[in-house]
């Protein structure tokens, strides 16, 4: 079949000229072809969003040749790949990027109206497919009053409203917790193999790429290694560790190993975080630290070098791992336990905790007040802040950047997430109870 | 592996839909965001533009009320702008003769005249006289000359009787007001003899009733009576109204009167220097009145600067699924035309109620010191028009830099914050 989306040596530069000048893409070919669901999978600022963008019309490369439906992209005028983007292809975001002044069912209208069609056809499509995507009863709500995985689908709803033959992701479930990831990775996979739909899906995360026919793996602004998942692949289920061999072919079983345990058990934390434990990991698993030092160190706030993991979710880790050490197991065995049972997401957790911490109290909060806490529990949780912090911020009026809560609650809540943290399988007795 | 047969293959490019751009309502609909994203803002902002152009519909439309209550007192009546007060220079001791009037009759320019003849009389109401000049004229003369009674109304041909100033009245120690129309007076005139040294004297035949009174305070007492009811003709008059055919002849009856020796007064010369002086007035107080809408317009310019400052993120996204250059651009404009437009709608509000506030407060002063009630303003249509598409255009103007920025962003913008 021919290819739909076809790259020539593509070069993109940062700040071309400039001392801080990045070669961001580096000769990079590629063809997709029509119905195929690719991604490009790689470490964060590999390059691979911006080749996504490159696709998307949005950037456009320094060289090269980027061939649409056997047309080239850098002789569109700016009005032709707006219209490229009306009905060629879709986009899906990472943080979603709902227009926030606007209502849910308003954001999946937006791009037909933009092409132009007529507001009742637009009404019709627009119920069509939020009823698909189950959020046809949210239609009235505003993004600000939807969960994260719920925004995510009122977007890829968005994505499909002019019925593009290309859906382009960039990390779409990097902001979601486990289930809602899986939803999106089932409603993406749906449209691929039902409807037809190109899946141009960017991540890092290996296990994302269970239902993707072809992998671009992809490093420092270069494609590394192409791979197709045939029939006998997609059989013998490999593991989010086989994806981390193939990108990082290279590194020593170790490094790899803590590269993507790394990955996995701090799922939600910032890349630096995460760079930090994989660095304690691999000195851990080669012996080189102790156990009680691996645990310090996780514990350390972030600020002091450490990892910035409250006390007990570091002994926790520090168990695990030390499980892992003296059972010896195979890599494939471990990512597998890992992908299965993963660490509980923060995003999870933290909304668990949240709803915990206000179980006791009357009072109503808004979206806005939700969203703060909701990041004060986060930043203590990963030891960013102390308590004293956490309740100054609590009782800060809202428009000064607080939750905006009376003095005796903010004092009342933040002892309640403290004893929690101090207290041994407290996070867990919450998460099974709102579990149950 | 994907079901390919149910896949087509793609049509880019081409669409049933032939816009490509947001169409007139979702340009509309859009727009209408900031009021629910940012109303306090949104709401000063036309509150700005409100009082500034309620400043220029109060300043100008002041303007027209002070020409329209000039010029009105100037020009009475239509007749009277088309007719020209003439008599002889004062030096020259000459008097219009009948002889004067037929030649100026036969002028083909002249449509008709109204000779005023004034000398000296009595007026005696029922106890108390008082020496006056007596206004000889035919009822025609309030209509060429403009003249109106501030009270009561002039008598006709058929109606006879007097219309006498409010200083007469005092002499006579009659009420100056309203309460004295209906009462009569009689009157004696003075007529010179042919030398000049002597005085016939000639009685009205019977007592005159006030039809209407003349408020002025500077000239001598005098009192119109129509000439009817005089039983022996003047012999001469002093001055005499020649209204002209029409608008054209009034220059070529003036230069042959000129010719024949006469001055000319004519209301038209009035008329025109009070437009004059009152365009300047308007002017003036019109340029007080933008200065007010430039900063308010200033205000407005540095809302739409920040409203695109906070949308760098929201333009990216738009344009990333699909928003043309242009719709960007429109929606900006859009916005801020809706806000200069209701900037106008609430100026002319503010303009009216304020001048209405300040005519209350002016009659009520005007009232109480004794004066006649006025209306100081006056907000003619097509001003009003006016101003609302100059609102509008304010606020396309303001918003056309955010809007051109805007519309360049690229959808980068987006991804990059």
């Amino acid at each position: 079949m021919e290819a739909i989306i076809k790259l020539e040596n593509v070069n993109f530069y940062y700040d071309k000229g400039k001392p801080t000048e990045v070669h961001a893409l580096k000769d990079v070919n590629l063809e997709i072809k029509a119905g195929e669901y690719i991604s490009f999978f790689g470490p964060s600022g590999c390059g691979k969003s911006t080749l996504l963008y490159i696709i998307a019309g949005v950037e456009r490369p320094d060289s090269g040749k980027v061939i649409v439906n056997g047309q080239d992209l850098m002789k569109f005028s700016s009005r032709e790949l707006a219209i490229y983007r009306q009905i060629g292809i879709g986009i899906i975001f990472q943080n979603f990027n709902l227009i926030p002044s606007i209502k849910n069912f308003d954001n999946v209208t937006l791009p037909m109206a933009f092409l132009g069609i007529s507001p009742k056809k637009r009404e019709q499509r627009a119920s069509e497919i939020m009823a698909r995507l189950g959020v046809a009863e949210l239609m009235d709500r505003y993004p600000f009053e939807l969960s994260g995985g719920q925004q995510q689908r009122v977007s890829i709803a968005r994505s499909l409203a002019n019925n593009p033959p290309v859906i382009l992701a960039d990390e779409p479930i990097g902001n979601l917790d486990s289930v809602n990831a899986n939803n999106v990775l089932d409603i993406l996979k749906e449209f691929n193999q039902r409807d037809g739909k190109s899946i141009i899906m960017v991540t890092h995360e290996a296990w994302s790429l269970k239902d993707v026919n072809k992998i671009f793996y992809m490093r420092d602004g270069a494609i590394t290694k192409i791979e197709e998942k045939g029939e006998k692949m997609a059989v013998k289920k490999v593991g989010a560790g086989y994806y981390h061999k193939n990108l990082f072919p290279e590194l020593p079983v170790i490094e790899a190993r803590a590269k993507v345990m790394a990955s996995l058990i701090l799922r939600g934390y910032s890349q630096e975080e995460i760079k930090r434990l994989e660095y304690f990991l691999s000195h851990y698993l080669r012996n080189q630290i102790d156990k009680e030092t691996f645990r310090m160190v996780l514990d350390r706030p972030y600020k002091e070098g450490g990892v910035g993991l409250w006390k007990q979710r570091a002994k926790k880790i520090a168990d695990y791992m030390e499980n892992i050490i003296k059972e010896e197991k195979e890599l494939e065995v471990l990512y597998k336990k890992l992908e299965r049972d993963p660490e509980t997401p923060l995003y999870e957790e933290v909304e668990k905790i949240q709803r915990w911490l206000l179980g006791d109290f009357t009072m109503k909060i808004t979206p806005l007040q939700a969203r703060r806490l909701n990041e004060i529990v986060m930043e203590r949780i990963r030891n960013i802040i102390l308590p004293e912090h956490f309740q100054k911020i609590l009782n800060l009026p809202k428009d000064e950047g607080g939750v905006g809560l009376k003095i005796r609650t903010s004092l009342k809540i933040t002892e309640k997430l403290e004893t929690l943290l101090g207290r041994e399988g407290g996070i867990e007795a919450i998460t099974k109870t709102a579990n149950a | 592996m994907p079901d390919l047969e149910k896949y087509q293959q793609p049509q880019f490019f081409v669409s049933e839909e032939k816009g490509h751009n947001l169409r007139i309502g979702d340009l509309f609909r859009l727009s209408l965001r900031v009021f629910k994203v940012r109303p306090m803002r949104t709401f000063l902002t036309i509150l700005g533009v409100s009082v500034g152009v309620g400043t220029v519909l109060f300043l100008v439309s002041l303007g027209y009320g002070l020409q329209y209550i000039l010029i009105g007192k100037l020009a009475a009546t239509e007749d009277s702008l088309i007719s020209l007060e003439t008599y002889y220079p004062a030096e020259s001791d000459l008097n219009i003769s009948y002889h004067d009037i037929d030649n100026i009759i036969a002028f083909p320019e002249t449509e008709e005249v109204s000779p005023v003849g004034e000398f000296s009389g009595e007026a005696k109401s029922d106890s108390l006289s008082g020496f006056l000049l007596v206004k000889i004229i035919k009822p025609n003369f309030f209509r060429l000359s403009g003249i109106k009674p501030d009270l009561g109304s002039t008598f006709t041909e058929n109606e006879k009787g007097t219309v006498i100033s409010n200083t007469a009245l005092r002499l006579m120690n009659i009420k100056e007001d309203q309460t004295s129309l209906g009462k009569d007076v009689s009157v004696k005139i003075f007529y010179p003899n042919q030398d000049g040294l002597d005085t016939k004297t000639v009685s009205i035949e019977s007592r005159l009733v006030i039809k209407g009174i003349v408020a002025d305070e500077f000239s001598p007492p005098f009192v119109y009576i129509p000439s009817d009811a005089v039983a022996e003709k003047p012999p001469f008059f002093q001055r005499i109204f020649a209204k002209a055919k029409d608008i054209n002849t009034v220059e070529p009856l003036r230069d042959k009167l000129i010719e024949k020796g006469f001055l000319i007064s004519a209301r038209i010369d009035l008329v025109n220097q009070a437009k004059k002086i009152m365009v300047v007035i308007t002017t003036v107080l019109g340029i007080f009145g933008i200065t007010a809408l430039i900063v308010s317009a200033i205000g407005m310019f540095n809302t739409m600067i920040i409203g695109f400052l906070e949308r760098i993120f929201e333009v990216g996204i738009m344009k990333s699924i699909g928003a043309t250059s242009r719709d960007i651009r429109n929606l900006f404009l859009m916005e801020s035309l809706i806000m200069g437009l209701l900037g106008g709608i609430g100026g002319i509000l503010v303009g009216i109620a304020s001048g209405e506030l300040f005519n209350l407060g002016v009659n009520y002063l005007a009232a109480n010191l004794g004066g006649k009630p006025v209306n100081l303003f006056i907000y003619p249509m097509r001003f009003i028009l006016l101003i609302i598409t100059m609102s509008g255009v304010v606020g396309v103007l303001s918003g056309f830099w955010p809007a051109r920025r805007a519309a360049k962003l690229s959808a980068k913008q987006a991804f990059t914050k």
